[in-house]
């Protein structure tokens, strides 16, 4: 599995398509041929990724967004970023 | 030709359809033309998308071994090719099941695998898993005076209307006993099969706004459940009650009809029905979900989901 490199920028990768379902985002891969479910956290970090983006500023988005701090959440999105990279959903900028 | 409607469409048929209603003057620009002659065999490279089912293009082919082969095309013409010594009843099963469902596909419609009924304010779709009791709450609906505009296949337009089929209700035998009616005096679907149609009033013969969508299912426990389901959870029970829902077979099918499904989620209350497994009381269902109604009128969960 590709590690991320948190020094790196990431962004979606094509041909993923994503629809609001009654308030969530439903996700998918036209070339994956999956579908996700994104909620809260998750579906607010997918709108941030719409734009190449590094896990410090993913970082203090959320922190801005949930009343956390960055380094409490930090190992919550890194491990959701590692886990859209080892689905091709996500890839370097 | 013989001149039937079934889902707000006209269709011109060579085979009697007499699940259709009584045989009109098909007109000179039929919407749907269904002719028996030689299939032309498929496409190579046609994908089979399920057990008989091959979909390319503007063409989808069914082959039933024994019984018949299909080929839906554009959503318009069905041509079949029966296999000989073959019944008009055995083919008209699955013409105007997955034939059928395959033109709506074609369409651009959500085909969902349920019935629906009319109350005042719109319409209701029950769906569920084969057994959980679809057909018997229909025929219960039915009863009770409520209009049933489709069963086994409901076609939800874009604008989020459900659109009338044909006025039967397919029933295994035990159903029908349990209803208290006896299957002597019904029509048998074919000679193979143990189902029998129920006709049923014909009054609603426009599309209806599908306002519901109950998905029945049993569970162990001894009252009956409902609980709303909100978010990507209706996506899952949406693609879960496609009908045939390998017909949207590549990417850009599979995109179309998530799509659907969402616009489908944000117009519709979509609620989970559990019944008991160990008792089978239509009339309680019927109930439950009557009143469900009644205390969700059309409009309010938009208004619930803009307030929160």
């Amino acid at each position: 599995m590709t590690a991320l490199d948190e020094s790196t920028l990431y962004t979606r990768s094509p041909g993923l398509r994503a629809v609001d379902m009654d308030g969530e985002t439903v996700m998918m891969g036209l070339e994956q041929g999956e579908y996700y479910a994104l909620r809260e956290t998750a579906a607010s970090l997918w709108t941030h990724l719409e734009e190449p983006s590094s896990v410090d500023v993913l970082c203090e988005r959320i922190a801005a967004e949930y009343e956390v701090d960055a380094a409490t959440c930090r190992p919550d999105v890194v491990a959701f970023l590692t886990d859209l990279l080892a689905r091709r959903l996500i890839q370097p900028a | 030709m013989l001149g039937y409607s079934c889902y707000g469409l006209s269709v011109a048929s060579g085979l009697e359809l007499p699940d259709l209603g009584r045989s009109v003057d098909p007109g000179p620009s039929p919407d749907i033309t269904i002719v028996e002659a030689p299939v032309a065999p498929r496409p190579d490279d046609a994908p089979e998308v399920l057990d008989g089912l091959w979909c390319l293009g503007a063409s989808t082919w069914l082959d039933v071994p024994g019984v018949a082969t299909f080929e839906v095309h554009d959503g318009s013409r069905v041509t079949f090719e029966r296999e000989p010594g073959v019944a008009d009843g055995d083919v008209r099963l699955f013409l105007l099941g997955t034939a059928l469902g395959a033109i709506m596909w074609q369409r651009g419609h959500l085909v969902l695998h349920g019935n629906a009924f009319a109350v005042a304010a719109g319409a209701a779709v029950v769906v569920g898993r084969s057994g959980a009791g679809k057909s018997t709450l229909a025929a219960e609906l039915d009863r009770r005076g409520h209009q049933v505009l489709s069963d086994d296949v409901v076609p939800i337009d874009d604008e989020g209307l459900a659109l009338p089929g044909y006025p039967r209700i397919k029933l295994w035998e035990d159903a029908v006993e349990r209803l208290g009616r006896r299957t002597d005096e019904l029509e048998r679907i074919t000679a193979s099969h143990a189902k029998f149609h129920v006709p049923v009033s014909r009054g609603v013969l426009s599309p209806v706004p599908a306002h519901w969508i109950y998905v029945l299912d049993t569970h162990d426990g001894t009252t009956l459940e409902l609980e709303h389901v909100s978010g990507s959870a209706c996506f899952d029970l949406l693609s879960a009650h496609t009908y045939r829902r390998e017909l949207a077979s590549g990417a850009a099918e599979s995109w179309q009809h998530l799509q659907r499904c969402a616009a489908l989620a944000s117009r519709a209350r979509i609620v989970r029905v559990r019944r008991p497994v160990s008792t089978m009381s239509p009339a309680d269902t019927a109930e439950a979900i009557l009143d469900d109604i009644a205390r969700h009128p059309p409009g309010a969960g938009a208004r619930d989901k803009e307030q929160s």
